[in-house]
């Protein structure tokens, strides 16, 4: 029998692109001249995952699509910056919440999205829900794979999008 | 009375626009975790499975956890899993696992602390990270990681780190007076 864990719902935050630096490492000058200037666009996160290495800072985060030619802007301002910033569209935000830190909640989310081979760019928790980044044009598939790992499809005014 | 362009304007945008600003940030108060184990591994994609089985196989385990996220790079996905340092034999064994089966590229322990935080529609405002980020250089703290998701910061130091980034958060955000800047929930 397939083993499943209660979850209450889920939200997609749609219409979004994944901002990131992954392949080279930003000085703490650099990303804080980046977030700077976020700031002074009044650009929102939707997401950050941030990480220190030996090497520099590695990030990720999510603005909305309407943002991104100002981020796009921003960046090339900084030759640093523009060589190592990629930009990912458009990606969704995929929440299914309460995780109730249990890791067994995110484990058998991995298991089903890595199940049905549906790509991932990132996840991440929060006092209540678990996060997945992933495009939009998987967002469907993403959707029905944690649906049918949660059994929220029993429920689907439960199902915010 | 509005005058004619105003009027105009509204008349073709139906939009209301309203930002929240503070000239100092409030916050719900600051959150202190000690006692702490950060995990990091990078792994290749075509992992996730495995490792969603490791995730369950400690949830099953009676593992908690803190914070747990991850992001793309080019080996694949690089993964953090905070948990309290009581867990960190347990973890290491089912890592190993994920390691000789899934092909693990590179993977570390370090003893950590967290700072998280919480404040008035901080899910859906620009400049919360910024703020964070340029408290603790001020007072050159190193945060070993940062995550935000939802209305939540997240912040990773080193061991020992946790009261001094407190102190530097508290010198830029506005905490509640009913709250103790300095409550810390230790690990467990």
């Amino acid at each position: 029998m397939k083993e499943t864990i209660p979850m209450e719902g889920m939200k997609v935050s749609g219409d979004l692109v994944r901002v990131s630096v992954a392949d080279a490492s930003l000085t703490e000058e650099l990303l804080t001249g980046f977030l700077k200037g976020l700031t002074e666009n009044r650009v929102n996160m939707s997401l950050f995952i941030g990480g220190k290495g030996s090497g520099g800072v590695q990030f990720t985060c999510c603005v909305a699509a309407s943002d991104q030619d100002r981020v796009k802007t921003l960046t090339e301002a900084i030759p640093d910056l523009k060589a190592c910033v990629e930009f990912c569209s458009p990606v969704d935000l995929l929440s299914v919440f309460p995780h109730q830190f249990n890791l067994k909640a995110l484990g058998l989310s991995l298991m089903a999205l890595g199940k049905a081979r549906t790509p991932l760019h990132g996840f991440c928790s929060s006092l209540s829900a678990l996060t997945f980044i992933t495009d939009h044009a998987d967002l469907g598939q993403a959707s029905s794979v944690l649906q049918g790992a949660f059994n929220l499809q029993k429920d689907p005014s439960r199902t915010v999008c | 009375m509005l005058n004619p362009g105003a009027t105009l304007l509204l008349d073709k945008t139906l939009e209301t626009r309203a930002a929240y600003w503070e000239s100092r940030i409030k916050t719900y108060g600051f959150q202190r975790v000690t006692g702490l184990s950060l995990f990091e591994m990078t792994m290749p994609g075509e992992g996730i499975e495995s490792l969603g089985r490791a995730f369950c196989s400690m949830g099953d385990a009676g593992v908690a956890f803190h914070l747990v996220c991850s992001r793309a790079s080019s080996q694949g996905l690089e993964v953090l899993l905070l948990a309290p340092a009581q867990f960190t034999k347990v973890i290491e064994e089912h890592l190993q696992e994920i390691a000789e089966g899934a092909g693990v590229v590179s993977g570390r322990t370090l003893a950590s602390e967290m700072v998280f935080f919480q404040g008035p529609h901080f899910g859906d405002r620009y400049g919360i990270v910024d703020t964070t980020l340029r408290a603790l250089a001020a007072k050159r703290i190193q945060m070993t990681a940062m995550a935000c998701s939802g209305s939540c910061i997240y912040l990773v130091v080193p061991e020992g780190r946790s009261e001094e980034a407190v102190l530097a958060l508290s010198d830029v955000f506005e905490i509640p007076k009913a709250v103790s800047h300095k409550r810390s929930v230790p690990a467990g």
